[in-house]
């Protein structure tokens, strides 16, 4: 079931004439210009480099929380998926993992060149995907938690920041540590193990949350 | 292969009770109560803007009334929507930038019934579409898909809004020939329509809602 969900979501998006890369774009020119207001020098941006990965993945993630069920609950697709008996767990899961492959993966894998630009040593690159890669589910799953609460009401955008912003600070703050303390301690650092327990609490609240908030606007 | 139209062993009623419900300030109807099952069809008649779809809706499961109760029974045992009821809404759910199989098998997949994709996509009249994507089908094309998914669901209530709208005569003559299968397996249809009602089966009935005068 899962499965479907998501093997159907992978294929829409490829059909969707590139629009899933929209995110992989906006993540590219924020790194550019940050290169550029920061000017140029790498002695300056250096030290800036993980700060600004990490405020690029989540900004781009952030792009694309709003449209996670928005088409499907426009489309009636979500009432379909309902009546079908699909339980919504299972949906929101299913969303959270396809949202992962399509929006944070793409991101992930395009930080080791946008750690070209700022010419990051080779230690900090991998801490910042490290830290990136622990963080992901949390990023997702409040991401689709987000999109589920606002499924239906117009002008979500605005308000889906509002509601992420609050849990994304925490992923920031222990993200950044992590990379901080990936010199000294490398990966048994406690931030990681931090990030670890903050991606868990999300999966065991965010999940039957935003299940919660899909059936209280499906009826 | 399983059958397209496996035979419903168990009696299945559709019960509202006392039902109340709004748009917005608006009250549609109140105290409405109504029963059918196994072999019913029921008729919904009424004007743009009465209830029908907000009482279908009410009725699959899918909007909570304001008062009253629905109650759909198995084998005279309360069970939930999402297990008896299919619901064909009036816009087409099918994705654009898929083709009218893959649309189908998705669906297939869901609700367990992959085998019987091709027949059903024969019996609606679509074999020779299969691989188009379904924005290239016309609306009544499109229509036929929904008809398709109704019948891999294998569920024993079937809820239409509007299924003949964009249909030329044979896609009529479908309707009614799947709802006459439908209701002699054992199920039960809910038609909201503006078509003049047709006497499917032995249990043929039509609730009008009208306007307060």
């Amino acid at each position: 079931m899962i499965s479907s969900i998501i093997k159907r979501d992978l294929t829409l998006a490829l059909r969707s004439g590139g629009a899933w890369l929209f995110g992989l774009f906006f993540f590219a020119v924020f790194i550019a210009l940050s290169a550029i207001a920061l000017g140029g020098s790498l002695t300056v941006m250096r030290p800036f480099a993980p700060a600004l990965i990490w405020l690029a993945v989540i900004f781009s993630a952030m792009l694309s929380f709003s449209a996670i069920f928005q088409e499907d609950y426009q489309d009636g697709n979500l009432a379909q998926l309902k009546t079908s008996g699909v339980s919504l767990v299972s949906l929101v899961s299913a969303k959270a993992i396809s949202f992962t492959l399509l929006s944070i993966l793409p991101l992930l894998l395009a930080t080791p060149f946008a750690a070209l630009v700022f010419d990051m040593p080779p230690q900090i690159i991998s801490a910042t995907i490290m830290s990136l890669l622990l963080a992901a589910p949390a990023l997702a799953v409040y991401g689709v938690l987000s999109s589920a609460i606002l499924a239906g009401r117009r002008g979500g955008g605005f308000l889906i920041v509002l509601i992420t912003t609050p849990f994304l600070i925490p992923l920031l703050i222990f993200g950044l540590e992590a990379i901080e303390s990936y010199t000294k301690s490398g990966l048994t650092a406690v931030e990681f193990r931090v990030l670890i327990g903050l991606s868990l609490i999300a999966i065991a609240v965010g999940i039957p949350a935003a299940a919660a908030a899909l059936n209280a606007n499906l009826e | 292969m399983t059958p397209l139209f496996s035979q419903m062993d168990k009696p299945i009623r559709l019960e509202v009770i006392g039902l109340t419900m709004s748009r917005g300030e608006n009250t549609l109807f109140e105290g409405l109560s109504a029963t059918v099952g196994s072999g019913d069809v029921l008729w919904i008649q009424g004007d743009n803007g009465i209830g029908k779809t907000t009482l279908l809706e009410a009725m699959a499961g899918l909007s909570r009334p304001d008062e009253g109760d629905v109650f759909w029974l198995e084998n005279e045992q309360p069970s939930l929507a999402n297990d008896l009821v299919a619901y064909q809404p009036h816009k087409s759910f099918a994705k654009a930038a898929l083709s009218a199989q893959e649309d189908l098998s998705f669906w297939a997949q869901l609700y367990g019934t992959a085998p019987n994709v091709e027949g059903a996509l024969t019996y609606v009249g679509l074999s020779d579409r299969c691989d188009v994507t379904t924005q290239n089908l016309s609306a009544g094309q499109r229509r036929r898909l929904a008809l398709a998914t109704l019948i891999i669901s294998q569920k024993p209530i079937w809820i239409m809004d509007e299924p003949s709208a964009a249909m030329d005569k044979s896609g009529e003559d479908l309707i009614d020939g799947l709802i006459c299968q439908h209701i002699d397996r054992g199920g039960i249809a809910i038609i909201a329509s503006h078509d003049s009602p047709r006497k499917l089966g032995l249990n043929t009935r039509k609730l009008t809602l009208s306007a307060a005068p």
